[in-house]
């Protein structure tokens, strides 16, 4: 499956995103090798477009409540949440590669870059998927607050998906498959023919001295370093970017002004909901 | 009501399960009786119609909404080659579901004509949906029993579905108001303020009001 061009349906957007989905780019075999054959900007051309459709939906809250400038927020909110994990990935990469080198995770720069991305691309699709029960609720209620929390639900529910996936590979990437075993083979292999066998993964310790459990461990710590940093960065990305429902008793902004921050808002906002 | 149709999901298993054809026509059908049954008791014939197309309506509707992610989750858990046999028991489930509603369709009429408070009267119908709920548990936990001897992450698929399907069809069955008749309303489809409230902070209102 890594080792084979892919087919030109192969290579369509939405095929690319099935692949991903399955999981088919980060299956312990295909991260042994130390790499992730997946272009980069197709990758972020996905978080784009998933981004801007949620983006979209939650928009869609401006058009049914009839505020003004309805189009703009629509179009700010298509615009802001691609923005917002990009930028994310952005401020956060540095740091979450620093201690990705430092827990010795077999992938370079790059295709640390892509298991991020992939991550991030599973959290952009729950999301997206998520988005017509957002529209609906849009287009059926008044209530800001309870729109505001139903958002953070959905992310916070996109990004332990999107978790999950990290998870999973981590863990791979650090049990490395013997050296010499075969790869297995996406087409059936010719007759005569040897099948692929994994190449040397990235100056890796001696296999023989890991077992699952360290594996699990250093893939654990990994994510735990990983997740306050880019949970927080995200976080407060997601507050300086906002609105991104648009206040229906406020004016458009693209922007507003630096006030608190994430979790005091959140408290703020579950407050403002209990006590109507 | 196709009574063999009934017969084989109600009793049989994954196995026996209808066609997707006969599963919707036999829900859909099932679910209409239940809303004309709701809306009977209120003796305007516009009522019980509108309900007999909500109640279906309100199935289809949440399904769909509910769908797009059901199917990344099963995609994102590695469980994407039995998409089709889960959607298979979710459809059994439904046209289930539509079975037992239509089922006590006399009870609602029933009911709606006899119980005069109000209050009461919702009480009955949630019993009576959650009933009828029950009996659509009964048959997806047949149909997903294989399912989860195959994979046991096909629970959280399946407890994902549940608890957005409950989350949304709370709020869809809000919008889809009145499906009994109000004394003293005039016949509506929707209520005009159908778009305009949301389910969940309705009922925190009403229970922070209790304790106040």
């Amino acid at each position: 499956m890594i080792a084979t061009d892919p087919t030109p349906a192969d290579r369509s957007l939405l095929a690319t995103l099935d692949r991903v989905l399955r999981g088919n780019f980060t299956r312990r075999e295909a991260l042994a090798t130390g790499r992730i054959d997946l272009p980069v900007g197709r990758l972020i051309g996905l978080c784009l477009l998933l981004g801007a459709i949620y983006g979209i939906c939650l928009g869609s809250y401006s058009a049914f409540n009839g505020t003004g400038h309805a189009w703009l927020q629509t179009l700010a909110s298509a615009l802001k949440v691609p923005l917002l994990f990009v930028l994310t990935l952005l401020v956060s990469f540095p740091s979450l590669y620093v201690f990705a080198a430092l827990q010795r995770l077999p992938l370079d720069f790059r295709n640390t870059l892509k298991l991020m991305l992939l991550a991030v691309l599973v959290d952009l699709t729950v999301i997206a998927s998520l988005g017509p029960v957002f529209a609906f609720f849009a287009a059926s209620s008044t209530s800001y607050a309870f729109l505001l929390l139903l958002n953070v639900a959905i992310f916070a529910l996109g990004g332990v998906l999107g978790l999950a996936v990290l998870r999973r590979a981590t863990r791979d990437v650090f049990t490395p498959v013997p050296p010499g075993k075969a790869l297995e083979p996406a087409a059936p292999v010719e007759p005569g023919a040897t099948p692929p066998v994994l190449p040397p993964a990235l100056s890796l310790p001696a296999p023989s001295s890991r077992t699952a459990h360290q594996a699990a461990d250093q893939a654990r710590r990994l994510l735990a370093a990983w997740c306050v940093v880019y949970g927080v960065v995200g976080a407060q990305m997601g507050w300086l970017l906002r609105p991104f429902l648009g206040n229906p008793g406020a004016p458009f902004e693209w922007f507003r002004a630096r006030e608190d921050n994430f979790l005091v808002a959140v408290l703020r906002t579950i407050g403002n909901l209990f006590g109507r | 009501m196709n009574f063999a149709t009934d017969e084989n999901l109600l009793r049989g298993g994954a196995d026996v399960t209808p066609s997707a054809r006969a599963c919707l026509g036999v829900g859909a059908a099932g679910c209409a009786l239940a809303g004309l049954g709701l809306g009977a008791a209120a003796g305007d014939v516009r009522t019980a119609l509108f309900a007999a197309i909500k109640v279906p309506l309100l199935i289809a509707f949440v399904a769909g909404l509910c769908l797009p992610s059901f199917f990344v989750v099963n995609t994102v858990l590695g469980l994407r080659d039995d998409f089709r046999a889960a959607c298979r028991g979710l459809l059994a489930a439904q046209a289930t579901l539509g079975i037992a509603l239509g089922a006590q369709a006399p009870m609602l009429v029933f009911l709606g004509a006899s119980v005069l408070d109000p209050y009461l009267l919702t009480l009955c119908d949630a019993v009576q949906f959650g009933a009828a709920t029950w009996a659509a548990q009964r048959v997806l936990a047949r149909h997903y029993a294989p399912l989860l001897a195959r994979d046991a992450r096909h629970r959280h698929a399946l407890r994902g579905w549940l608890v957005l399907f409950a989350f949304t069809g709370v709020q869809v069955a809000w919008v889809l108001r009145p499906f009994r008749g109000t004394e003293g309303f005039p016949v509506q489809f929707l209520r005009p303020e159908a778009f305009e409230q949301n389910a969940y902070v309705v009922l925190l209102d009403h229970c922070l009001r209790l304790l106040r």
